[in-house]
């Protein structure tokens, strides 16, 4: 087997090369003022460094309030301290030692063509507001989405020791704003960008993708000089099979009533990886499983067992602002399902492979980013209602937040669908519509209070109708209970 | 009094003004209304001051009090506090309507707008709230009236019998100022540049109410349903009339002294958490963490 398929078999990939895009501008595109003044945009790095520092205390602080947090979770709040976490460390050295950082956007970057080239792929997408201001320079639009400035911000700052790491950056087309930050992103680094389909249930919608994710390998390996062949390729599969598996079963333990995880812990376990790597994400991941399935038999629940169950849906929430799963659950609900790209989704979708060839292993790997996706870039976007519908049973939701970002159009485009379908179920909706900075905590508190006030009046009349019911099949004098 | 008939205060800081009701046997007895100002505490105090003189009472009347609007958090006169779309769809419920029961609450506040609908028991079914915006709201009424240089309180019937209402292109408080200035600059008159005013709030609040349905009896609420230039647009748009309340300022602050009622006849919070010191018929409601050794910090 390893002759046939090993090292030395040039693979078929090689007759079908695809076409690596020339994007890079020979000279800056735009002209930045703001960027020849060092000393200020080091004063802005140190202040946004600090912003972030005070966001994971307060809202670390806030998580360890559970009265009964999971003791596995102490691994996943190191790690989530960001310049104080051992992973800037661990990564600082696989560069001395000549490695490759790859930075990644949304959730189309192939991870185990990056890996398998001994590269650390790390997600990049920001979540800090006091970065906006800098992106805005460049990117001068206020009705933008608060996540590509944000980001761009990031990079224009050197705030970031993981963007500041990245040799190079892989952008998505998928949205407006990824599609423009990514040409912006071009005079400050080595950008790829990815042509994603719209639509992709189609034949040359599949090969073109297949021809994208070809001509991102071509780049991995150019900039890491390493070749990627079958036995790593095959290798990285496996990690990413597993961690999808732990993830999974992670997954179907927020379905335990009482819940035993809180939503921001489920949420803060699902980033890990975006930096982490993989492998040891996989032994912290199956460690918490295992403390979980022992709670779900022994009964412990994690917060108030009457709590409305919530689920959480709609553009990606970025640690460290956790601003909205923390007003949902510190108002008294209980996240017990997302389906955000920053959650859940992320690992959620297995790589189907038939057999481990190099075209079908390439292929379900490649595949497994564009078709099982549910980003509103797509049309028809159907899968993802679906999905939303199926996890409203599974989880036995009670209510969903659906979460816009201001500028956000796909994901508030879809927002009514959703809503009416959650309805047609009897499950509310709230659309909550904000921004990166915390000050609108006090209104948006008021809609979140009053949503979960609506979830519990709604659970109390779905009981008192079951007790008619039953009363009227029973045809005794029940009592109405308390 | 017996405790069946507990004394109970309702404290709404909303974003303009600080409103107080007192309640006993069953009745408003006392209202005040003041400007809400940055010593929220002063501002509660002013407002149940004159609730309470009105009512002829004093503090140490009172049973409980609750707070609700965007301050209710940063007072502490109050013992609880009640989200102000909770208390909006409790008082509605309340203070009912001479036409029925009522089914849909519009709520034009000082920073937001609202829809309620109820169910047939006068419980909050649904409810639609506006986005981060100031169009739709009494505070865009507000700039407005400064800009034309008008009392807002006569804004509702300058309106009045206006014949080519203008179309404001934008919602935008800063944006319509300076459209509403080049109308005036045009010429238009005061009546038509008004009338459009209260068409866009109209619009605005009205496709929230289309996306929740109505169903009536509607109860028109908060400061702006006192204009009838509003209410009139509103009615035009909706097709159905509304029911504006005697004191359709006070009526969250209402919906918070009912809320003070309920937890002192219930025993428990709104949301079934149990009241401390009363013993609550559920013992789930007691629940206060798992069982010691289940970890946490």
């Amino acid at each position: 087997m390893p002759k046939l398929f090993g090292r030395k078999r040039p693979n078929i990939r090689d007759a079908a090369a695809a076409e690596v895009p020339d994007t890079r501008p020979s000279a800056p595109r735009y002209r930045w003022k703001g960027g020849e003044d060092e000393e200020r945009l080091d004063e802005l790095s140190r202040i946004i460094v600090g912003r972030a520092k005070e966001l994971i205390d307060h809202y670390q602080e806030q998580m360890r309030k559970a009265p009964s947090r999971p003791e596995a979770m102490a691994w996943f709040d190191e790690r989530a301290r960001f310049l104080s976490s051992p992973r800037i460390g661990e990564i600082e050295e696989h560069k001395a030692n000549g490695g490759k950082v790859i930075g990644t956007m949304c959730v189309f970057a192939p991870l185990e063509l990056i890996r398998a080239a001994d590269a650390i792929p790390v997600r990049l997408c920001s979540g800090l507001h006091n970065t906006i201001a800098t992106g805005e320079e460049l990117m001068a639009d206020a009705g933008l989405c608060p996540m590509v400035k944000s980001t761009l911000g990031v990079k224009m700052t050197h705030a970031s020791p993981f963007f500041e790491a990245s040799d190079a950056v892989i952008v998505p087309m998928v949205c407006d704003g990824k599609f423009k930050l990514g040409e912006v992103l071009q005079d400050f680094m080595e950008v790829w960008m990815v042509n994603v389909p719209h639509i992709k249930d189609t034949q040359q919608a599949r090969s073109m993708w297949l021809d994208e994710v070809r001509a991102l390998q071509q780049q991995i390996e150019t900039l890491t000089g390493n070749r990627i062949y079958w036995e790593e390729l095959k290798r990285e599969i496996q990690l990413s099979l597993r961690a999808q598996t732990v993830a999974r079963r992670l997954y179907d333990l927020r379905k335990a009533d009482p819940p035993v995880i809180n939503g921001r812990d489920s949420l803060l376990v699902n980033q890990t990886p975006h930096t982490e790597d993989l492998s040891v994400w996989v032994e912290h991941a199956t460690v918490l499983a295992q403390e979980l399935e022992q709670r779900v038999r022994d009964g412990i629940a994690v917060s108030d067992p009457e709590a409305p169950r919530i689920m959480l849906a709609g553009a990606p929430i970025m640690w460290p602002n956790f601003k909205i799963p923390q007003l949902i659950e510190e108002s008294g609900g209980s996240i017990v399902a997302d389906e955000l790209c920053s959650g859940t989704r992320w690992l959620y979708d297995p790589i189907g492979i038939d057999e481990w060839i190099w075209d079908d292993m390439f292929q379900a790997m490649a595949e497994r980013y564009l078709q099982p996706s549910v980003c509103p870039c797509f049309t028809p976007n159907d899968p993802r209602i679906g999905r939303i519908k199926q996890m409203i049973e599974d989880f036995r939701v009670e209510g969903v937040v659906y979460h816009v970002l201001r500028g956000c159009h796909i994901y508030n485009g879809e927002s009514t669908r959703v809503k009416q379908s959650a309805e047609d179920r009897g499950v509310p909706m709230l659309i909550i519509e904000t921004e990166y900075s915390q000050e609108d905590t006090e209104q948006l508190r008021t809609r979140v209070e009053a949503f979960l006030m609506l979830v519990r009046a709604r659970r109390k009349k779905a009981a008192k109708a079951k007790r008619r019911a039953f009363k009227t099949i029973d045809g005794s004098e029940g009592g109405d209970g308390a | 009094m017996t405790k069946e008939e507990p004394v109970v205060a309702g404290i709404d800081l909303g974003s303009t003004y600080t409103k107080a009701a007192v309640l006993a046997r069953d009745r408003v007895v006392g209202t005040g209304i003041t400007p809400t100002i940055v010593d929220l505490d002063a501002a509660a105090a002013d407002a149940l001051g004159e609730a309470l003189q009105a009512a002829g009472m004093s503090r140490s009347d009172l049973d409980m009090t609750v707070s609700t609007g965007y301050g209710r958090r940063g007072v502490d006169i109050a013992d609880h506090q009640v989200d102000e779309i909770y208390a909006k769809a409790r008082a509605a419920k309340w203070l009912g309507s001479p036409w029925g029961p009522v089914r849909t609450v519009i709520d034009i506040g000082g920073q937001d707008s609202k829809v309620i609908r109820l169910d047939e028991a006068g419980d909050m079914d649904t409810f639609l709230m506006n986005t981060k915006c100031a169009a739709g709201t009494g505070r865009f009424l507000e700039q407005m009236a400064k800009v034309l240089g008008v009392p807002l309180e006569e804004l509702g019937e300058i309106g009045e019998g206006a014949e080519h209402p203008v179309e404001l292109s934008s919602t935008c408080i800063v944006m319509a100022e300076s459209e509403v200035i080049s109308l005036i600059a045009q010429r238009r008159p005061v009546k038509d540049i008004v009338a459009g005013i209260h068409r866009s709030v109209a619009e605005r609040v009205g496709n929230m109410v289309k996306q929740i349905g109505v169903e009536e009896v509607v109860f028109f609420d908060g400061g702006p349903a006192r204009n009838v230039g509003v209410k009139k647009a509103l009615e035009e748009f909706r097709g159905a009339e509304l029911y504006v309340p005697k004191n359709p300022q006070v009526s969250a602050a209402i919906g918070a002294a009912i809320v003070a009622r309920d937890i002192l006849r219930e025993g428990k919070l709104p949301d079934g958490k149990p009241l401390e010191g009363i013993e609550a018929e559920n013992p789930i409601d007691h629940w206060e963490g798992p069982p010691a050794g289940g970890g946490g910090q």
